[in-house]
């Protein structure tokens, strides 16, 4: 029986917006070790602000939020880094790659932090890249991929450090329908074949169809888990 | 280390365009100051020190009393010689004097002083290239010169013009051909070589003996007078070198801070895969030094081409350990102010803050205490009550809350929060107790929470 690898204990973040908006309000989710689960929901309903509390990108304003049973809340800022560098594998909807990088020193990144030694950084970096077939273009520069490759470059950076678990926010929103059905079976083969765990906020039905767990959020709010 | 190094050069390499202004900034304040305190250094806080090639730059003047003015270039005398011969010059003086084309600075040299060409003959006048082309002096003819104090006046002969660069300005004629104009105050230098180990109290005791109706200054004594001279002269000066170091500081800031904008996106993606705040400062610390450092050294060499480029037009600029050594402190210094503003925003920044441009506040304050009117709430405060005030200005309130009357709170929960100082800074109110919102006064700005206990017995 898997277990819960993060949850969320009366998560509350509001931004102050001429007048108080609570865009995650009193949030209680589980995830489970080896799940794939979707958030979805209007625009505005919370989603993203949600997937970045998740991410230790932003604080809450209360509330808490366990990974593997370690409390946010304890953590001061460079410890904070130091889980997102080593449990957690974030993927942006724009991809983020940074521009004078090429694909494989993209994915290498992540490991510098973790003092990898580069030949086995670059090893595993080509590796990954192999893994979202993207082997032939490692020595490209993000501007010279597409946006569907320079997503797989997001995904295989994000693995880089073999994380906990990926949290991606809208991993096929910027995407056209078939980088997108790559980008998912891509998804799918992870969470299945090497159990690993998503978290990703989404409009795409076609993530949610193979979902463990659909979280749907109105106005800050879990309506329906 | 080398991940934070390897990341600086590609910072550096990304933004190459702003750190090279960086640099050249700083390669040019550099610069500057080490001519500056060269040329400072030349007019008296090295007086005493004999130059090979004696020119304006390397002469001061010290000031005599009408008695002690030695008219001639003062000669060794018998005492000296077996020893090492000194080279003691009355070089002649700089002065403001009428003429039909305005003020002309007038520059009267004994004969045999060493100068940046040939000088001219007794009754007669060089005239600068560019003075003569800028006020339209000729270059033939005659020229009157008078002391606009007492009158008096003196005809020369234009002899024809000379170039100089750092004499520019000024007309060029014999010391004795001045005299006529001077009324009761001289100048005379006496320069003498400090290293050819001619002891100062024997030159001294026989320039007493030569005039002795004179007053002779030792180099040392000279040089205080120089010192003090210099101070005088130059006053505001070693401000303005500190305000070079300003704008320096504020330069490099601007640069760090343009390049620190640009790099946003890729700070936060730096941050998301797991950047430490620290890491954050070496990344910044490391750029900036780099550029420091790059800036120092073609500064120092650019001055050093430039003083051998001077040198051979008789200009001596000295690059002396010391003056190097004081750049380079005050180059650091600046690097570390400006780098800290960057490197804080950076370090404080979320993630978010950074990938989507929202505002990144320097300061932040935690208010978790009454500050004012604690007497209207003491019975409250005595039994375990938290209240705090948002401030209220013109009966709006600054600021917003997140918890209205009736809401739970916890330990550590933002209560409510206040912008402040143009955004450059906010303060939290954060509970220190679990329990309830009792009192939420949006006039007053007063908020209280009933500990949980309170609440428990009540109900």
């Amino acid at each position: 029986m898997s277990q819960v690898i993060m949850e969320t204990i009366n998560l509350n973040k509001a931004f102050s917006l001429g007048e108080t908006i609570y865009a995650v309000n009193n949030v209680n989710i589980q995830i489970m070790a080896g799940s794939m689960n979707v958030i979805v929901g209007p625009s505005g309903s919370g989603k993203s602000t949600l997937l970045s509390l998740l991410g230790g990108l932003d604080r809450p304003m209360s509330g808490d939020i366990l990974l593997q049973g370690q409390s946010y809340r304890e953590l001061n800022e460079d410890q904070l880094a130091l889980l997102r560098r080593h449990k957690l594998g974030y993927v942006f909807q724009f991809f983020n790659l940074i521009p004078h990088l090429t694909a494989l020193e993209n994915v290498m990144l992540p490991m510098q932090f973790t003092n990898t030694p580069n030949k086995i950084a670059k090893q595993r970096g080509l590796e990954l890249l192999e893994r979202v077939g993207l082997e032939k273009r490692s020595h490209h520069l993000p501007l010279q991929l597409s946006g569907g490759e320079q997503q797989r470059v997001a995904i295989a950076r994000a693995l880089a450090n073999r994380p906990a678990i990926i949290l991606a926010d809208e991993p096929t929103g910027n995407l056209d329908t078939k980088t997108r059905d790559g980008i998912v079976a891509l998804f799918q083969e992870l969470n299945q074949q090497e159990g690993q765990t998503f978290v990703m906020v989404t409009h795409d039905p076609s993530l949610s169809k193979f979902a463990d767990q659909v979280i749907t959020m109105r106005d800050g709010v879990v309506v329906y888990q | 280390m080398s991940k934070m190094l390897r990341l600086a050069r590609q910072r550096i390499r990304t933004d190459w365009r702003i750190y090279l202004a960086a640099l050249l900034l700083t390669s040019l304040t550099c610069s500057a100051y080490l001519i500056y305190q060269s040329y400072m250094g030349q007019v008296g806080l090295s007086f005493g020190r004999k130059t090979a090639e004696l020119d304006l730059l390397a002469d001061f003047q010290v000031e005599l009393a009408a008695s002690d003015l030695l008219p001639e270039a003062v000669q060794p005398t018998g005492a000296w010689k077996n020893r090492p011969i000194p080279e003691l010059k009355a070089t002649g003086r700089s002065l403001q004097l009428a003429s039909p084309y305005g003020q002309l600075s007038v520059l009267a040299l004994q004969p045999g002083t060493s100068y940046n060409g040939p000088l001219p003959l007794a009754g007669q006048v060089l005239v600068n290239e560019k003075l003569a082309s800028g006020l339209g002096l000729p270059t033939s003819g005659n020229l009157t010169l008078a002391n606009p104090e007492t009158s008096a006046e003196i005809t020369l002969q234009i002899a024809g013009s000379f170039s100089a660069g750092s004499t520019s300005g000024h007309v060029l004629l014999l010391y004795q051909d001045l005299e006529p104009l001077l009324t009761n105050s001289g100048y005379n230098v006496f320069l003498y070589d400090g290293a050819d180990q001619l002891k100062p109290q024997s030159a001294l005791d026989a320039l007493n003996r030569f005039y002795p109706d004179s007053l002779i200054l030792t180099s040392q004594q000279a040089q205080l007078v120089a010192q003090q001279a210099v101070r005088d002269t130059y006053q505001g000066f070693g401000n303005l070198v500190l305000l070079v170091f300003v704008f320096l500081t504020l330069g490099v800031l601007t640069a760090l801070m343009l390049s620190f904008i640009d790099s946003k996106r890729e700070l936060s993606v730096l941050k998301s895969i797991g950047l430490m705040p620290r890491e954050l400062w070496c990344l910044f610390l490391f750029s900036g030094l780099a550029t420091a450092v790059g800036g120092f050294l073609l500064g120092v060499g650019l001055t050093y081409g430039a003083s051998r480029v001077m040198e051979t037009r008789g200009v001596a600029i000295s690059l002396l350990p010391h003056h190097i050594l004081s750049l380079g402190w005050r180059v650091l210094l600046a690097y570390v102010l400006a780098i800290a503003a960057p490197a804080g925003l950076a370090r404080r920044a979320t993630v978010n803050q950074l990938l989507y441009d929202q505002p990144i506040p320097l300061f932040s304050n935690k208010v978790t205490i009454l500050r004012r009117h604690r007497q209207l709430f003491e019975d409250e405060l005595a039994q375990g009550w938290q209240v705090v005030q948002l401030p209220v200005i013109e009966g709006v309130l600054e600021g917003f809350v997140f918890k209205k009357e009736g809401d739970q709170v916890k330990v550590g929960e933002v209560l409510a929060f206040s912008p402040g100082w143009w955004g450059l800074s906010y303060t939290e109110y954060v509970a220190t107790i679990d329990g309830e919102v009792a009192i939420w006064r949006e006039e007053s700005g007063i908020l209280a929470i009933k500990p949980k206990a309170d609440n428990e017995a009540a109900h």
